[in-house]
């Protein structure tokens, strides 16, 4: 199939990432100092059932990666009888371990907490998107006049500016019209339905603005210029020389040419989304992964801290891999591979 | 150098960029400056009543004071030198270890140059700001590692860009000819290619030393910052942990802005010396058509015929 | 009626600093439907100028300052943006320079003339676009289940191929071919060439060839405009032209070109290069390098002399004066 090389070639890349994370998050956790292995025993917070269970667990009494002694002996099974096979083997089971605060699942937490990101990225990143590409190409149509101008010194402004004291200003201007911090107002709950769900959205807004405006700058930066690029090319020459107007150029022949180098800088620009929303979570409470990623940092939380870093970098590949294929379907100068 | 001088006369053409100048050089100046501009010594030990702490601004303090009675203003001074510091040497790592690495791969190509390829294509899908976070918090805080981690993550963006100036530039003649005259692999690079793409690393340097010290600041304000060392970002981050709820905004605004001035002076001095170096066009086909009849003259002149005489 | 009369047009450019440089002044042509004319010339004299100005499809900084552009009975420097949007592609259309680029990558052939069908509302339903657009491509000789394929799976070739019978479409009055058969290979160029004389005898095309390879004029024009400068240096049938030149810069020309016939003949070149636009001489544009020039044509403009009927070319004869 045409379409084959190219997709496979990412497919596979995406796979040998995932690989390269799994084991790279397990020995950034074991080789630096401040070994959570050796915090986990001395830590006074877990009782003596949980200490017990996470040794065996984690296999602590075992060697760390390969027992030579046993691959000596010809032992092939008893030298992979590793902590790090018992990471893999736990990891695959859905095992994240457990949270030194809340003593509860890694994985149970992140599962709870991990749709309030979503929401928040998703609706961030889908207006950014809509709003970069209709500035970008209003700046590239009307290239060198005021507005091109204005739209630019915009972009570049927003750009320079740190997300969280994007989130720390609005957060000052908003006070007193909207929530500052948190999900929803004490003591409402789902159950109440609709009230409920407006209450999620207003105390949503803040946070969504901060990161639609931080996002907004490098989409329409990119989409302005691969605009002018697009609109100097010949065959828009052609397609006015075919009696087209602006409009109907600018929506059939330009706008998917320009759209190409957005979904590359999607894909590029999802390792910078994610740290954005560690920052805007943080500065307005907003109970997702972000804000899980920052307690865990301040606790010391080992185990959520890798779990959390661990589904962070998952998703950015595997998101990366969608923006691929996202990308083949377009431009069919790369399926013929 | 011949080069500065080139790029100067094309900044001296475009004001933003010129601003942008200003705005960087005010900083640093300050920062050089500081213990003369700072009206205190934030490091010096003071007596403080109640009602200093987080005090709002007035004649004396002209920024307020902070949760700890201390001037806002000479903090801001000096923060200066942190974050410039880092921003400075992180993004020179940067630009170093990124040009290494995209001379390498561009001009030799092949299983290396794949190799790399792969290396930082696998670098940029991991998410830069968590795994900051990670080693920071595994590791220790301190200047020095802040430095180091904004330094080893950044280089990808510049390896990618070196990388393809020099696939475009190994094949034109002049580098043909040099090696055909039996120059070495490192004499070539760096007689050659290198000053090629110098003017390009030198746009990209611009803009990753505002990159680096978004980062520092970033992770200053997440609590992760050098305790010792005072940087903007670090002001942010008390001031956002004991400040908010007093609204003292005289505490939680002004490193915010010293760090978007900054910030912004570089963008626009880079996307300056980008343009300069990569002149984008000017115009495209959809410009307003009717400018092309604006001199047309409506009365055609007659024509002049005449005779052969023979 | 004649199709397109073309009279007196004068296009300029604005440069930056606000001056108008002189790219085609005074141009006059005409052409008659199932007739081609040749456009010949050296770089930047003014012919690819001269053709934008047709369609007015003048870069930025260009200007019409002079002129009429009369394409059966109408002059369409009198039109409105939207009433020109009407007659591009459906009375005029251009095949142009460098074809291959005129292709947008991303879509396929049959959309992008199926295109020029629906904006002038040529047929009625996509099906009959699709199959028109299937026609058009076999006229040219390609495959027409090649049609749902994109340019960069089409050779130089198929893809000059492609941009014809994209122009041909609208089934257009007058077509431009703008050096369709530059950076082709000799063995494609001859191939186009014999597409276009067969196009233009079965369709009674009006064609307009502008080309400064006068082996291609030869073989497929009836009528020759000679460019130099931005000014018509000589006009005629292709026959007056090439047996019987009168304007010495048309004379060199001929002789600068290779004769298979006369393979000792000696190869002469033009000495020195065609004048910039922003240092236009103020005489005939020729006089630096014309070998029989006199002091008049340094200072005044050559007027256009009818030598034989229908045979016009601008000088000011000093010289017959002098042999």
């Amino acid at each position: 199939m045409q379409q084959g090389g190219y997709l496979s070639r990412k497919v596979f890349f995406s796979f040998a990432t995932l690989i390269v994370v799994i084991v790279f998050n397990f020995f950034l956790f074991r080789i630096l100092p401040g070994d959570p292995v050796k915090v986990i025993i001395r830590s006074p917070r877990l009782t003596r059932e949980a200490r017990e269970r996470l040794m065996v667990e984690f296999g602590l009494d075992k060697p760390v990666f390969l027992n030579i002694e046993l691959l000596k002996e010809g032992d092939l099974i008893g030298a992979f009888d590793t902590q790090f096979t018992a990471y893999v083997r736990a990891l695959s089971k859905g095992n994240l371990g457990i949270s030194f605060r809340s003593r509860r699942d890694v994985a149970e937490v992140l599962a709870e907490r991990v749709w309030r990101t979503v929401v928040l990225v998703a609706v961030a990143e889908t207006l950014a998107l809509l709003l970069g590409l209709a500035m970008g190409l209003v700046a590239a149509w009307r290239r060198g006049t005021r507005l091109d101008m204005t739209i630019l010194l915009w972009a570049l402004f927003s750009w320079a500016m740190p997300n969280f004291f994007l989130g720390v200003v609005l957060l000052i201007l908003a006070r007193g019209f909207l929530p500052v911090g948190g999900m929803v107002v004490p003591g409402l709950k789902p159950e109440a339905g609709l009230v409920y769900w407006a209450d999620v959205g207003k105390h949503l807004i803040l946070p969504t603005l901060t990161m639609t405006i931080v996002y907004t700058s490098s989409y329409v930066m990119i989409m302005r210029s691969s605009v002018v690029e697009v609109l100097s090319e010949d065959y828009i020459l052609t397609a006015k020389a075919k009696g087209m107007s602006t409009i109907q150029i600018l929506r059939d022949h330009a706008l998917k040419n320009a759209m190409l180098p957005m979904v590359t800088m999607v894909a590029l620009n999802l390792g910078y989304t994610v740290g954005g929303a560690i920052q805007v979570e943080t500065v307005f409470s907003w109970p997702g992964i972000g804000r899980l990623m920052y307690d865990a940092v301040r606790l010391r939380d080992y185990p959520v801290l890798q779990g959390t870093f661990l589904l962070l970098a998952v998703s950015v590949i595997v998101a990366n891999l969608l923006a691929d294929i996202l990308y083949s379907v377009l431009d069919p100068r790369v399926r013929t591979d | 150098m011949e080069l500065i001088k080139e790029i100067w006369l094309a900044f001296r053409r475009r004001p933003l960029g010129l601003l942008g100048v200003f705005m960087l050089f005010s900083i640093i100046f300050v920062a050089i400056f500081a213990p003369w501009l700072a009206p205190y010594d934030p490091d010096a030990d003071i007596d403080v009543e109640p009602q200093d702490l987080l005090a709002p601004p007035d004649a004396e303090h002209l920024l307020g004071r902070d949760d700890a009675g201390k001037d806002v203003l000479s903090q801001l001074i000096y923060g200066a030198r942190v974050s410039l510091t880092v921003g400075f040497v992180a993004s020179f790592m940067t630009i170093f270890i990124g040009t290494t690495v995209g001379l390498v791969a561009g001009y030799f190509g092949g299983r290396i140059g794949n190799a790399l390829m792969r290396l930082v294509d696998f670098l940029l899908v991991i998410p830069d700001l968590p795994l900051m976070l990670v080693f920071i918090s595994m590791w220790g805080r301190g200047l020095w590692k802040i430095i180091l981690v904004i330094g080893m993550l950044g280089w990808t963006s510049t390896a990618r860009l070196v990388r393809s100036q020099v696939l475009s530039i190994k094949e034109r003649q002049f580098v043909l000819r040099a090696k055909a005259l039996g120059a070495s692999n490192f004499r070539t690079i760096m007689r050659h290619i290198f000053p090629q793409v110098l003017p390009i690393i030198l746009a990209d340097g611009v803009l990753s030393i505002s990159g680096a010290i978004i980062a520092e600041s970033s992770l200053s304000f997440l609590g992760l910052g050098d305790p010792m060392l005072v940087s903007w970002g670090m002001m942010l981050n008390f001031a956002f942990e004991r400040a908010i709820s007093r609204m003292a905004w005289w505490f939680l605004l002004p490193p915010g802005f010293a760090i978007i001035w900054v910030s912004l002076g570089l963008v626009l001095m880079g996307s300056t010396l980008e343009e300069i170096v990569n002149p984008r066009l000017k115009t495209h086909h959809l410009f307003d058509p009717r400018r092309m009849l604006e001199l047309l003259r409506v009365i055609p002149p007659k024509v002049e015929r005449q005779e052969v005489t023979e | 009626m004649t199709t397109l009369e073309v009279r007196n047009l004068s296009v300029s450019y604005l440069s930056e600093e606000g001056a108008l440089l002189n790219a085609a002044e005074d141009v006059s042509f005409q052409l008659n439907q199932g007739k081609s004319l040749g456009i010949v010339g050296e770089s930047g004299c003014g012919k690819t100028t001269v053709m934008m100005a047709l369609l007015r499809l003048l870069p930025d900084a260009g200007r019409i300052i002079q002129g009429q552009v009369i394409l059966e009975g109408e002059d369409l420097l009198r039109y409105s943006e939207a009433e020109m949007s009407a007659v591009r592609w459906s009375k005029i259309s251009i095949v142009f320079q460098g074809a291959m680029n005129a292709l947008n990558p991303v879509r396929t052939i049959e959309s992008q003339i199926a295109e020029t069908l629906r904006i002038h509302d040529v047929e009625k339903t996509k099906q009959r676009e699709r199959e028109r657009a299937g026609e058009l491509l076999e006229m040219v000789g390609i495959p027409p289940e090649r049609g749902r394929q994109y340019p960069h799976q089409y050779s130089g070739g198929m893809r000059q191929r492609a941009v014809i019978a994209m122009a041909l479409a609208c089934n257009p009055r007058v077509i431009i071919a703008d050096e369709p058969t530059t950076a082709l290979d000799v063995m494609i160029q001859a191939q186009i060439l014999k597409l276009l004389v067969r196009l233009q005898r079965e369709l009674n095309l009006a064609l307009i060839v502008v080309t400064h390879d006068l082996g291609v004029v030869a073989e497929i024009c009836d009528n020759v405009l000679v460019m130099y400068g931005g000014r018509v240096a000589e006009t005629g049938t292709g026959d007056a032209i090439f047996n019987d030149p009168q304007h010495p810069y048309t004379q060199r020309l001929l002789q600068a070109f290779p004769d298979i016939e006369n393979p000792h003949a000696e190869m002469v070149s033009i000495p020195g290069i065609p004048p910039r636009l922003d240092d236009l001489p103020p005489g005939c544009r020729f006089a630096p390098r014309c070998y029989v020039c006199g002091d008049r044509c340094h200072k005044e403009m050559p007027p256009m002399i009818e030598y034989k009927p229908g045979h016009l070319f601008a000088c000011h004869l000093d010289y017959r004066k002098i042999s």
